[in-house]
């Protein structure tokens, strides 16, 4: 990205200045969420303001974020990354349109997503997980980013959009292109072949009775007309795009701290159903998504002042390590008694995906767990990350005693 | 069932009844910090739909709060107060569980769901 340095706005106070590249905290390639907390030491202002990717806030704090997610009055979905002339480049529907307008598109997407019509997918989402464990359960080691983290979700992605399976890897190298700042496509480069990609897709199923995601989407109602194809297309592109990362990565984050911590391993192998709750705390104490928003008309938040156009970066990694919302927020523990995260956002744009994050997280788990119990990253190998829109672990050799798992895996247990 | 659910959570946590519209009664023992619709998809509570997730952008997580606690709430803000007005059936006491939080100060809280979620 951008490696100038903006000056600083007249309005700016010169003590809330931090030199900090949202695209690059230091240190991200070994811990990304090591990374930002940088960003936040005792005295740090609530917000504070960069110089990279062309000048912008950050905010530090959950209730700022909060307050920004909920307010799209004041704080507009129109631009959510920076720098912002590539904020500017994206305008994907439902993602970057404010409410009112944004609604009916959101209500489109809610009947495919919803949580009763999600949990209908369980068994499939089972079935997939149990054959990928059981594909390298017998050698002792995988690569769990290459062997699951990037199967799984994609898998069953293309599955439930009736795509076929062999376009994943294409689809996944141009969103990558932009959300891992591998820069070979720009933001209108990747919009132009997601939209040509879908096209046909799009003559094939309008006006026809399909039951898939797409279908639905490419028929779907926007108030008393039908969606544009247009409108379609965007709709689409945005949903391919966001179910082939982020769960994609949350699981390598989510494997990576279990194969480091025993106790929380045998807290789950002596009582499954703490499962969801770990999923729960795992989601708090490890998000991944940049998120932002344009300022509207001059403002405060935090009691600081800023003007229109300039953008406010939500870090939400930041959100969950907050210690004004959760004690001993760099601690995992499954038992937390209060956990406060904005790892799915919030306001009208909350995740319409999180609660299917949440099962195949959950499902990984049990199933996980069952089989491989006890594992570890391979010895002497270092964990890389990418960091990006959505960072990911690079890969995740792990290793375990195969005859160990010929016995944790009993067919009765459930 | 909510003895067991303590005995599992450890720590002390906020309690929670949603009331069905037959009367059948679900108390939870829930941490602070989430949504009432988080802790209704948690738990698998009838009544609730939250077709968005939680987003605020669907109308389908509509609850009557019982007398006692309607006070105690948060107010409405505006898009919840905008979004209200699709629920059927809406009362005085009406509220969308995704704009209630649970915390301390709402330990104990009662909310009962109405016999289906739907527009008005």
């Amino acid at each position: 990205m951008d490696t100038g340095l903006a000056p600083r706005p007249s309005h700016v106070p010169e003590n809330l200045v931090v030199d900090f590249d949202v695209w690059a905290p230091p240190g991200a390639e070994i811990d990304f969420h090591a990374a930002w907390e940088t960003l936040r030491r005792p005295g740090t202002p609530d917000l504070v303001w960069t110089p990279r990717n062309g000048g912008h806030w950050i905010a530090t704090r959950l209730k700022p974020m909060a307050e920004a997610f909920e307010d799209y009055k004041r704080f507009s979905s129109r631009v959510l990354i920076v720098p912002k002339e590539i904020g500017e480049k994206f305008d994907w529907i439902p993602t970057t349109v404010d409410p009112p307008q944004h609604r009916p598109f959101r209500v489109l997407l809610n009947s495919s997503f919803a949580p009763k019509t999600i949990n209908t997918y369980e068994h499939q989402i089972r079935d997939l997980v149990v054959e990928l464990i059981e594909s390298f359960r017998a050698k002792g080691q995988c690569d769990f980013q290459a062997e699951f983290a990037d199967q799984l979700p994609i898998r069953l992605f293309m599955h439930l959009l009736e795509l076929p399976s062999e376009d994943a890897r294409q689809i996944k190298h141009w969103s990558d292109q932009v959300t891992r700042l591998e820069g070979t496509l720009t933001m209108e480069e990747m919009t132009e072949k997601f939209f040509s990609y879908l096209s046909p897709v799009y003559d094939a199923r309008v006006g026809k009775d399909g039951t898939d995601i797409l279908s639905r989407l490419m028929n779907g109602q926007i108030g008393d007309r039908k969606i544009t194809k247009l409108e379609a297309l965007s709709l689409c592109t945005q949903v391919v795009q966001a179910g082939l990362d982020t769960v994609v990565n949350m699981l390598g984050f989510a494997i990576v701290f279990l194969a480091r911590n025993a106790g929380h391993r045998a807290q789950l192998i002596a009582d499954p159903s703490l499962i969801p709750a770990a999923v729960d705390e795992i989601f708090r104490r490890y998000p991944i998504v940049m998120n932002g928003r344009e300022i509207v008309q001059d403002t405060e938040l935090a009691g600081i002042k800023l003007k229109a156009g300039e953008v406010l970066v939500m870090p939400t990694p930041l959100s969950g390590t907050d210690d004004r919302e959760n004690a001993d927020p760099l601690t995992v523990d499954f038992q937390r008694d209060h956990r406060a995260s904005l790892t799915f956002g919030g306001g009208s744009h909350r995740c319409p995906g999180a609660p299917l994050a949440r099962l195949e997280l959950q499902v990984t788990l049990e199933e996980w767990m069952k089989r491989i119990p006890e594992f570890q990253i391979a010895p002497g190998a270092r964990l890389k990350y990418k960091p990006g829109v959505t960072p990911v672990v690079d890969a995740i050799p792990l290793v375990w005693d195969v005859a160990a798992t010929e016995t944790a895996l009993r067919p009765n247990r459930t | 069932m909510e003895d067991a659910e303590k005995r599992c959570s450890g720590a002390d946590k906020m309690k929670v009844t949603f009331v069905d519209h037959s009367g059948q009664e679900r108390v939870l023992s829930v941490p602070g910090g989430m949504s009432l619709v988080e802790v209704a998809l948690h738990h698998s509570v009838e009544g609730i739909d939250a077709e968005c997730g939680g987003a605020c952008s669907c109308a389908t997580c509509h609850v009557f709060v019982e007398e006692g606690w309607v006070g105690r709430l948060p107010p409405l803000s505006m898009i919840e107060s905008d979004m209200l007005e699709l629920v059927a059936g809406r009362q005085s006491n009406s509220r969308l569980a995704c704009q209630i939080k649970t915390s301390e100060a709402l330990d104990g809280l009662v909310v009962r769901t109405p016999e289906s979620q739907g527009a008005a």
